[in-house]
């Protein structure tokens, strides 16, 4: 009961864009037809081919290599090729951009070697918009592909070689198609944030949908022709979660468990060297390049005086909204995920579904939704406290409940997953034994499932917390009125290429995604889980 | 003795399947012994021990333990309520507890000395003694297997039910495992139902077996006569290897082509019936005007198995203890002779 009021409640700003797109304005689409939409459209879908191109190439080319030969350094790679996921493409975007300006240190290098009239190629351009977002975004091909390639698939690829197959053949043929699934999933989620970037796009001035709503908004405060454009926004997110589902249709092989861990081959002397050259190219360039300009940058601001003040506002503005959203997202999940198991009801299972397609919905979308619905019950509210004659409350639109339900909104699905596999694994047996134990369902809870649920809320906390803290447009678009946050802080100093202004905050996100990430992928397994890791391990 | 578990007309329908799962079940089981449910996957035993257990509710039927009725027409107890211990085919062992922790999950309302104390046994009774302080994932299946049964007779309980309890340990160590199951199980006097599909664990740990096919328990008997008069050809060859010859039932017996056997049954005069041969029942006597051919011949360490192609060119296995016997071979012509003339035979369906 509670949980179908929860997704009701999370799908209402969907519903309410939804209903934007059922009620056209005929002259606000002819305008739009007229002046922008074609291109918007042409820039939309270009960017999503580039991105999605160079995203499978450079994920599962690393992953292939990192899981299945041996070369100088792979155990470190094996990790640390994930770390761009901490940095948001805004983040490398104006670090590229700074780099790159006329008077930037790439150029002054350039014209050092050239001469004083070479130019530099353009970096606000289709190429750099794409190269960024895939050095951001390859880690998520590369981070499911690898998983498929080092366990399921290894007696298979073994099997292969016995009959005879060259490796590259290997590859192609067997390998990839049975990693397609994960190539998919993957992909699909380094799309859906390519979709959902607004920052990366409108520094580098390229016109996209998240662009055009968010000017349509502030530009010309025009929100119904925002609804309308975000109604676009979202038709394309509904397209690429359907691809995703399309690649994977008929996709669920079983694939032979256990067996022995692959034997890597390892790679010749030259052959093994440009391996480590390639995997340190793509980390250096998408990870250690960035953040050390961001450190250059960061002492430099703060010795020409910057004041660390409204970095320590920022930093805290963007913790409260950040735990908040945590603590709402970890608890509606925890409640759709017992929900789930304990009705097993087809209504429920459905309802958490659409609930989760948050995750695919663009920021700009969802908060021009829950403006929608805010504004709704604002309007209510207002109406019914002049019934009543008594002065209206304070507006929930321009307040932080907004942002809160949008972050919620977009994030659930973050917290939702990992909690729900997290429940799976505390099989039915283990209630049936505990309750055949006479442990009433209190005690299940505390003593069964309170432990052994405990790494996968610690997991689904950080994502939330990362994702919230990297959050852009959602948070320009709810915030109150002067609420800044680290990643508004960012934009605001590089909307004026104040580069070395927007390092400080750039960096401390840097600097605890980075933190949460390598705990998530590293620490936790040994340190934080304890006994339940050990046990997963052993499995 | 007195009755332990006494079922009644159990039956469990799952959403809108026109068969049910468990359809009409009626059994007891003497308190002290040990009953094993046996039958292929999809018969309903899993089905069956769960709605003993209280984690699945019948539609009709009772189950009463002892004195207490667990569940009837107006009454239903929590599984918790009901003093059953239930060891699942994994284990299920609690991955965060020790297994000292797990074993004493069940006694929280005891003193600490009590459960100290109860450790001790079962620790004993179990041979767990060395495995106090380990994580379930440090020890073997068969090992895991042992811990799910010290925690399921923790509580003391009145009835244990097993499901598929050898299925998850290597074969190798199955049987090892299987004597201490049925050793502990009588140590401590506790009646047990088990459910399995495998019939050599159901012989080696049961006192009674019991057959299910579609949901209904089809016969109920001690091992050895469930095996040698088994109530249905689906019993006959679910329990082993299984021949049936065509034979024509008169005054004599029932003449079949090797030979004419006494029925343990009364069949009507003249009715065509089928005659349960187990490949142990008949010898082959090398013949050269023998009317039967050897087809194969494979080694087995104690025995030969043979196949041999009669006379009617019906293929029937012929295993033959291997010490006093010449080998045969493909080809070999020999005689076959049963070796006992009781058989039991069934009403051949329609031909």
């Amino acid at each position: 009961m509670a949980a179908g009021l929860l997704a009701v409640v999370v799908l209402l700003p969907l519903a309410a864009i939804a209903w934007n797109a059922a009620t056209p304005r005929v002259e606000v689409w002819m305008h739009l037809v007229r002046t922008q939409l074609g291109g918007l459209a042409f820039n939309t879908v270009a960017l999503l081919l580039g991105v999605g191109a160079l995203v499978a190439i450079i994920g599962v080319g690393l992953a292939w290599l990192v899981a299945t030969r041996n070369f100088p350094g792979r155990g470190f790679f094996e990790w640390a090729l994930v770390l761009p996921l901490a940095m948001p493409a805004y983040v490398v975007g104006f670090v590229l951009l700074g780099m790159f300006d006329y008077a930037g240190p790439v150029a002054r290098l350039w014209q050092a070697i050239a001469g004083a009239d070479a130019r530099l190629p353009d970096v606000r351009s289709y190429g750099g918009v794409v190269i960024v977002m895939a050095l951001v975004y390859y880690p998520y091909v590369y981070l499911l592909t690898r998983t498929a390639f080092a366990e399921r698939s290894a007696s298979l690829i073994e099997a292969a070689r016995g009959l005879g197959l060259q490796p590259r053949q290997t590859f192609l043929h067997l390998a990839v198609p049975i990693a397609r699934p994960a190539i998919a999933a993957g992909l699909a989620l380094a799309l859906m944030e390519t979709l959902a970037d607004f920052g990366t796009v409108s520094l580098f001035g390229y016109q996209t949908f998240t662009v055009a709503v968010y000017r349509v908004w502030f530009g010309m405060f025009d929100r119904v022709a925002a609804g309308q454009l975000a109604t676009v926004l979202l038709l394309f997110a509904a397209i690429v979660l359907g691809l995703e589902r399309w690649a994977r249709r008929s996709a669920r092989f079983s694939l032979p468990s256990g067996g022995a861990a692959p034997t890597r081959a390892t790679l010749g002397r030259s052959a093994g060297w440009m391996a480590t050259g390639v995997c340190s190219s793509v980390l250096g360039i998408a990870f250690v390049l960035p953040t050390s300009v961001l450190v250059v940058w960061s002492a430099r601001a703060l010795a020409d005086g910057a004041t660390i003040q409204p970095l320590w506002r920022q930093a805290a503005n963007t913790a409260l909204v950040g735990v908040g959203a945590m603590a709402v997202c970890l608890a509606a999940a925890l409640l759709l995920a017992y929900a789930a198991r304990l009705v097993r009801s087809r209504v429920i299972a459905r309802l958490g579904n659409v609930a989760l397609l948050g995750y695919a919905i663009p920021g700009t979308v969802v908060a021009v939704g829950v403006i929608g619905v805010l504004a709704g019950v604002d309007r209510a509210v207002a109406g019914a406290a002049d019934l009543l004659g008594v002065a209206p409350p304070p507006l929930l639109a321009t307040s932080a409940i907004g942002l809160l339900f949008a972050y919620v909104v977009r994030f659930l699905a973050v917290s939702y997953l990992p909690i729900q596999a997290g429940l799976a694994r505390v099989g039915s047996a283990l209630d049936e034994s505990a309750r055949s134990l006479g442990a009433s369902p209190v005690r299940l809870l505390t003593t069964v499932h309170a432990p052994l649920l405990r790494g996968a809320l610690i997991t689904a906390g950080v994502l939330v917390l990362v994702d919230v803290m990297k959050e852009l447009p959602a948070t320009m678009l709810l915030r109150p009125f002067g609420f800044d946050t680290l990643a508004v802080g960012i934009w605001q100093a590089t909307t004026e290429s104040l580069w070395l202004q927007a390092a400080p905050p750039a960096l401390a996100i840097v600097i605890v995604g980075t933190v949460l990430v390598l705990l998530l992928t590293r620490g936790f397994g040994r340190t934080m889980l304890g006994p339940v890791a050990r046990a997963g391990a052993a499995r | 003795m007195s009755v332990a578990l006494e079922v009644r007309g159990l039956v469990k329908r799952y959403g809108t399947h026109a068969r049910p799962a468990v359809d009409a079940v009626s059994f007891a089981v003497r308190a002290g012994t040990i009953c094993a449910l046996l039958g292929p996957s999809g018969a309903g035993k899993s089905t069956l021990l769960r709605v003993i257990a209280g984690f699945e509710r019948a539609d009709a039927g009772s189950v009463v333990l002892g004195e207490r009725v667990l569940a009837d027409e107006g009454t239903w107890l929590a599984p918790e309520e009901r003093g059953i211990g239930f060891v699942h085919q994994s284990g299920a062992l609690f991955p965060h507890l020790t297994v000292r922790s797990n074993v004493v999950f069940g006694l929280r309302s005891e003193s600490r000395a009590a459960r100290s104390a109860r450790w001790q046994e079962l620790a004993d009774l179990c041979g767990l003694a060395a495995f106090a302080g380990r994580y379930p994932h440090e020890l073997s299946g068969g090992e895991q297997q042992r811990v799910a049964l010290a925690r399921a007779l923790a509580r003391r309980t009145d009835l244990v039910l097993l499901d598929e309890p050898l299925s998850n340990v290597d074969p190798l160590h199955r049987t090892a495992l299987g004597e201490d199951v049925r050793r502990i199980l009588e140590i401590s006097g506790t009646t047990a139902v088990l459910v399995t599909h495998d019939q050599e664990e159901a012989f080696a740990l049961a006192d009674q077996v019991g057959l299910l096919r579609e949901g209904s328990l089809v016969q109920l008997d001690t091992p050895e006569r469930v095996y040698r008069e088994p109530a249905s050809p689906f019993v006959a060859d679910f329990l082993g290897h299984a021949t049936f010859l065509p034979g024509r039932a008169d005054d004599s017996g029932i003449a079949t082509e090797i030979g004419v056997f006494d029925a343990s049954r009364a069949h009507p005069r003249g009715a065509p019936v089928d005659v349960l041969i187990r490949p142990g029942d008949c010898l082959l006597d090398r013949d050269a005007d023998g009317g039967a051919i050897v087809e194969s011949a494979a080694f087995a360490g104690e025995h030969w198995i043979y196949g041999v192609t009669l006379a009617s060119g019906r293929r029937l296995r012929c295993d033959i203890d291997a010490v006093p016997h010449a080998p045969l071979h493909p080809g070999d012509r020999v005689r076959v002779v049963p070796r006992s003339s009781h058989a039991v035979a069934f009403l051949a369906p329609e031909r």
